[in-house]
């Protein structure tokens, strides 16, 4: 430390004494610290839809264009579903539900990626048949974080704010998860 | 014994320990005192007469309502509220602060009103992710020159007054309108020197009105009713520095009455309070005027004004030489000690010229000298001290480059203006 450096902090000490600390404390209290303002490294983001998934929320809007992340939105059609369709009506019905999924799922995913496309995000849009849980836990290594439709899956009441799906989903990822 | 040359050994020895601040400036001013009382150059029955009561019960006085309103968090609520009005644009950003800093240590001290509000402006400047050193300079320029406006805006003014009897409302009509023009000049002079850099994208600007937004100013308030009570005194205090001549009240019992109204009121434990009090600084003050006691019990003033009658012919020339004495003196040694032995030495000229205009010339040169150098005023050390703990480098040549510019610009207005006023 120069002279002029260890001046300046003599005489900042003798004119302040402990002050400043005690100005730091109160100010953390509702100031971030610049570790906490930054934002985090986040390359890419795994978005799953599905019917429960009506819209994008303007306050995840805000956050996603904050990371200016490539979006992999996801439509997955329930295999085990499908299963028990072919087992209980026959796969001429199957046939039919799938085709009449894989319909929605294209439009969902063309209405969300082009509200995400419309404020500048990149996205690419994936539709495919799987399991709604462990396809997303697969495809989220691949990800650097999940944002995820509290319903995503199953209906949800005020009793229960977080389908069954979306509890399983965040006890498993390793990402870091929004559940909106 | 030549007591003439002791006492400016002792005097020097106590300023060079002062500049250095190798011990607290309290002690080095102490040790000084006590080395000129133990000489007996200073008398036990002079020892008052030198001791500028006034100036120590109107800091003490300002002190205690300080930190009471510091208490309720008044100062972050307004450190908050500013950010939030400037939108995330760095030029308001520079502006608005430069303003509130001014306006704030017009009134309060220049210490605590950066020691505040530097933090909000660093969090400010890495939201932007823009460099914080315009800010800071800004910051420091503004509480110097804002510090100027008023009787009790910086310890050198107090001072002034309280030897001169001089009223707060004289202050605020010969100092104010130069602080006013002082104040446009920097700010079109940073803007100018800073404005092309202090840029953001719209998106981060975007980003940054959110995340300000988000702060809300009513969590930093810590107690409602000590917050409503701290602006009415501080307001009530303010009012009756404006009439205390008519009042018949001297700047120092006014402080003294807002402690003790805010202590009545506010029923916060005195003792936490008066702990508060900068004891330090008190004792550093009652040190220099004892020092500087000596050199006007051995003579030693009285010889400078002596010499100094001699070479200057008119009330003109001598407020020539106070102001840009004052001024680099000022940047070299602090504020506060120069103030301190010029103020005899004018007394003194009182004998064969008007010097009404050198008190006045002593003010502009004495507050605005201190922008002059990093440890030429209070508010530069504090604001650079803050800012090394925070990373964040000001050489010492960096500053003096801008420093002496703008001292030199703005005590060339004081003085302009002081001599329309006077000559």
């Amino acid at each position: 430390m120069g002279y002029y450096s260890s001046l300046i902090q003599r005489k900042f000490r003798d004119l302040v004494g402990s002050r400043y600390e005690s100005v730091r404390m109160e100010y953390s209290d509702f100031l971030a610290s610049e570790e906490e303002m930054k934002i985090p490294s986040v390359n890419s983001i795994l978005m799953p839809v599905d019917s429960f998934t009506e819209d994008i929320p303007d306050v995840l809007m805000e956050v996603l264009e904050s990371y200016e992340a490539r979006i992999h939105m996801v439509y997955i059609i329930d295999s085990d579903v499908l299963d028990l369709i072919d087992e209980m009506v026959g796969e001429e019905v199957r046939s039919r539900y799938r085709e009449k999924k894989e319909n929605f799922g294209v439009e969902i995913l063309k209405q969300l990626s082009g509200r995400l496309e419309g404020s500048g995000l990149r996205v690419q849009t994936q539709l495919f048949t799987g399991s709604k849980i462990e396809d997303v836990v697969r495809l989220s290594e691949n990800h650097d974080l999940l944002a995820i439709n509290q319903g995503y899956g199953s209906q949800v009441s005020n009793n229960q704010p977080l389908s069954p799906e979306v509890s399983q989903i965040n006890h498993r990822v390793r990402q870091s998860i929004i559940i909106y | 014994m030549n007591w003439e040359i002791v006492a400016i050994i002792v005097f020097i020895f106590t300023y060079f320990l002062i500049v250095d601040e190798r011990i607290h400036r309290a002690v080095a001013a102490m040790v000084g005192a006590a080395i000129v009382i133990f000489l007996q150059l200073v008398p036990w029955d002079s020892l008052l007469e030198h001791l500028d009561l006034g100036t120590i019960f109107l800091l003490m006085g300002m002190m205690i309502i300080v930190n009471t309103a510091r208490n309720s968090g008044l100062f972050e609520y307004i450190a908050i509220r500013t950010a939030k009005i400037a939108k995330g644009n760095p030029i308001r950003v520079m502006i608005l602060f430069s303003l509130v800093t001014a306006v704030s240590s017009a009134f309060l001290d220049n210490v605590t009103t950066v020691l505040l509000l530097t933090p909000m402006l660093l969090t400010i400047a890495r939201l932007m992710k823009l460099n914080p050193v315009p800010f800071l300079i800004a910051e420091i320029f503004a509480s110097n020159i804002g510090g100027a406006a008023t009787l009790i805006g910086d310890p050198p003014n107090i001072m002034i007054a309280s030897a001169a009897g001089l009223t707060f409302n004289e202050f605020i009509m010969i100092m104010g309108p130069i602080v006013l023009v002082d104040m446009g000049i920097i700010i079109l002079m940073l803007y100018l020197i800073y404005g092309r850099t202090l840029k953001v994208e719209k998106h981060e600007q975007e980003i940054m009105v959110k995340a300000l937004d988000s702060l809300d100013e009513r969590s930093a308030i810590q107690d409602i009713t000590l917050f409503k009570k701290s602006i009415i005194t501080l307001a009530i205090v303010i009012v009756m520095f404006f009439f205390h001549s008519m009042l018949g009240l001297e700047p120092a019992e006014v402080a003294l009455i807002g402690a003790a109204i805010i202590l009545f009121w506010s029923r916060e434990s005195p003792e936490m309070i008066l702990e508060k009090i900068e004891w330090p600084a008190l004792f550093f003050f009652g040190g220099l005027f004892i020092v500087v006691g000596a050199l006007v019990e051995t003579g030693v003033i009285a010889d400078i004004a002596t010499t100094m009658v001699g070479a200057v012919n008119t009330t003109g020339e001598a407020m020539i030489i106070v102001v840009w004495f004052s001024a680099i003196a000022s940047a070299i040694v602090d504020n506060i000690p120069l103030t301190a032995a010029m103020i005899p030495l004018i007394k003194d000229l009182g004998t064969t010229m008007d010097i009404y205009p050198l008190w006045w010339a002593l003010s502009v040169g004495a507050c605005l000298g201190g922008n002059g150098t990093a440890i030429g005023a209070s508010a530069n050390v504090v604001v650079l001290g803050i800012s090394e703990r925070e990373g964040i480098n000001i050489s010492f040549i960096d500053f003096l480059k801008l420093g002496m510019f703008v001292l030199v610009v703005t005590v060339a207005v004081g003085l302009g203006m002081l001599w329309i006023m006077f000559i």
